[in-house]
């Protein structure tokens, strides 16, 4: 039996180590959102995740997580302005969701979405929530 | 001298008129022989030899009390006068003339039962042996009075709260010290038994050629607080010390110059403790973890020592967004500052609108967080006068739309709004730059208008979403509204506004920005 641990832990690291196969939405995205907040305790470091509108219509949401970790979305968006609005629900249970104040809530604004480049827009949120900041980069896809 | 001395002669001569003269008995030169020497009354004596040294005994009859002693100077004769307990340990040495010259010591604290009074002479040359000497001694009452020796903090003498402390600056030199400069200082203990929170105001009076030094200790020997005097002879006064009792602080008096005393004007020590209300600062509040908490509306507070800074702990006990206005008055002679920072002491704004005596206005500051600080710093690091407090004001109220929000001093911190609405601001304090942030959903011909106010003349430059400048307008004059369009495409906008000068502002009066689609 003892002379098996070195196989079962080669074959566990092998499984991790491996390339995972890129789901087909990260290939094809041009936009990449991302958020998270600054927590000051552990404690407040609870879950939560981030709605994307855009033009008005719901996308699709982030992956739920704690606060602090950076929570994240792709999607594939047509080139142009764009009104985009990023929603904060809380989730005291990782499935349910509450959504934050209004006066909680960053406010909607315009991304340009290039062609032939992807747009990363990063949500920080500091303050216990009350104060957000949007950082915009772009890269070439 | 013979000035500096005068007054004690004078008591010396009224005592001498109706108090007992005893003689020395001979020998005297030891505790074990030691003459005796009436609390309050005179001895006569000699030196037969330089070397030759009297002890005196002097038994107090009461349970407590204050002694003086003086010895008259006489030719060739260069006294010291040592001050003694029942075991014969020294409890003062004073040394402070030269040959013909009096001694003097005062305010030696003292309870029943036997002390010793030691002369002798340094001189080695002298030789009168016949000329009498006289030795006086004066017992009062302690009430109120300065108990040397207390020139550490494990010997200090309580400090008469709700009155007066009466002492001296005398010895100069501390010659039991074995420090160099042999400073003499004095230290007084301030006990407050009851529970409780309270404030202590200090006033201390000037004595001629003293400069004197306060400073303040906790029981742990940590310095909190240090006052000094405006130069010799001024007094000093303190306000408002924090004490929750109970509890127990110390004061070292001390001189901020070497060779300085004086033995015939008393230092008069005035304390008030009073229970805290919540209405004044309590000191030391020099740092954030120090904070006065300011709950009520409006709180008091002084410009001292020089350089001094007073923290205030806002809580705006709240999650509702609030808007916090500060009003800080004028004081004479003092420019003062207002800085408001955050619950980590990251400064927000720093309002330095007005001249020297002109008042400081916070316009109004958006707090996100439940817990802010106030700061009044003096500009030039001045002191106030004492008597001058300045008034610090505030109101918290909630958030309107409609209404700005500061800090929105930069496009990350941008106030939000839409086309079609307005909202009322301040271009204050001082420099103040207001970014909003508004969007453009169809293609059209956006006006602003921005109202006129009193020595502000504007300048508004708008951007677009990538950072570009789009135009940049400045009001013909100050004082003259300002007002342009623009034809947009769909998108994010920042206006900033701010005055052409950043002298120009107005804590008195709002600006209103409207935007709307033409």
């Amino acid at each position: 039996m003892k002379r098996l641990i070195p196989l079962v832990l080669a074959a566990l690291w092998a499984g991790c180590a491996a390339p995972k196969p890129k789901p087909a939405a990260v290939a094809a995205s041009n936009f990449e959102f991302n958020s998270y907040e600054v927590v000051g305790t552990p404690e407040e470091d609870t879950l939560e995740y981030v709605q994307v509108f855009v033009d008005g219509q719901p996308q699709g949401r982030t992956e739920t997580a704690a606060k602090s970790r950076t929570k994240l979305w792709l999607g594939q968006i047509a080139e142009g302005n764009h009104p985009m609005r990023f929603e904060v629900w809380d989730s005291s249970d990782g499935v349910s969701g509450a959504r934050r104040p209004d006066e909680l809530q960053p406010g909607e604004r315009f991304f340009r979405i290039e062609p032939g480049q992807k747009t990363r827009v990063t949500l920080k949120f500091t303050d216990a929530g009350r104060q957000s900041l949007l950082y915009v980069t772009r890269e070439p896809k | 001298m013979i000035r500096r001395f005068l007054p004690i002669a004078l008591s010396a001569a009224v005592l001498a008129a109706c108090s007992p003269v005893v003689q020395e008995t001979e020998p005297n030169e030891d505790m074990a022989h030691a003459s005796r020497l009436p609390a309050n009354g005179r001895a006569q004596g000699t030196l037969s030899r330089p070397d030759d040294v009297d002890w005196y005994k002097v038994a107090i009859a009461r349970d407590s009390g204050v002694l003086s002693l003086h010895v008259g100077g006489i030719r060739d004769i260069d006294f010291v006068l040592s001050f003694r307990d029942h075991d014969g340990r020294e409890l003062m040495r004073v040394d402070e003339t030269g040959v013909g010259g009096d001694e003097v010591a005062t305010d030696l604290g003292v309870i029943r039962g036997d002390y010793y009074v030691v002369l002798s002479n340094k001189n080695p040359k002298a030789d009168n042996p016949t000329q009498k000497y006289v030795l006086s001694a004066k017992l009062e009452s302690a009430a109120g009075r300065e108990l040397k020796p207390n020139e550490t903090q494990l010997m200090a003498s309580p400090l008469e709260l709700n009155g007066v402390t009466r002492g001296h600056y005398y010895p100069i030199s501390n010659l039991r010290f074995e420090t160099a400069d042999q400073a003499e200082e004095d230290w007084f203990a301030v006990k407050v038994e009851r529970a409780g929170a309270f404030t202590l105001d200090l006033d201390l009076s000037g004595v001629p050629t003293v400069d004197p030094v306060l400073e303040f200790y906790d029981v742990n020997g940590y310095k909190l607080k240090e006052i000094s005097g405006e130069g010799a002879g001024q007094g000093l006064s303190f306000k408002d010390f924090g004490i929750r009792g109970p509890a127990q602080y110390f004061l070292r008096l001390r001189r901020r110059g070497p060779r300085m005393g004086n033995p015939d004007v008393f230092f008069e020590l005035l304390s008030e403790l009073r229970p805290y209300e919540g209405r004044t600062e309590l000191e030391p509040n020099d740092q954030r973890g120090d904070a006065t908490p300011f709950d009520k509306e409006a709180i008091t507070g002084h410009i001292a020592p020089a350089g001094d800074a007073d923290w205030y702990r806002v809580n705006a006990a709240t999650s509702a967004r609030t808007i916090l206005r500060a009003d800080l008055s004028a004081v004479p002679g003092l420019d003062l500052i207002l800085t408001v920072t955050d619950d980590i002491g990251q400064p927000l704004q720093v309002i330095d609108n007005g001249i020297k005596e002109t008042p400081e206005v916070l316009t109004g500051l958006g707090l996100s967080n439940a817990t802010c600080y106030l700061v009044v710093t003096e500009k030039s690091g001045k002191a106030a006068d004492p008597r001058n407090a300045y008034t610090l004001t505030k109101t918290l109220a909630p958030w309107q739309p409609g209404l700005e929000w500061e800090p929105n001093d930069s496009t990350a911190t941008a106030q939000a709004f839409k086309v079609g609405e307005s909202v009322d601001g301040y271009l204050a304090p001082k420099g103040d730059v207001d970014f909003y942030m508004f969007n453009v959903y169809q293609k059209g011909d956006i006006v602003f208008d921005l109202t006129g106010v009193i020595n502000v003349r504007w300048r508004a430059e708008l951007y677009d979403q990538d950072n570009k400048q789009l135009l940049a307008q400045s009001a013909a004059k100050v004082g003259e509204p300002l007002s342009f369009d623009r034809e947009l495409e769909p998108g994010t906008y920042w206006l900033k506004l701010q005055g052409t000068d950043p002298n120009l502002n107005n804590v008195r009066d709002k600006y209103t920005l409207r935007l709307k689609v033409r």
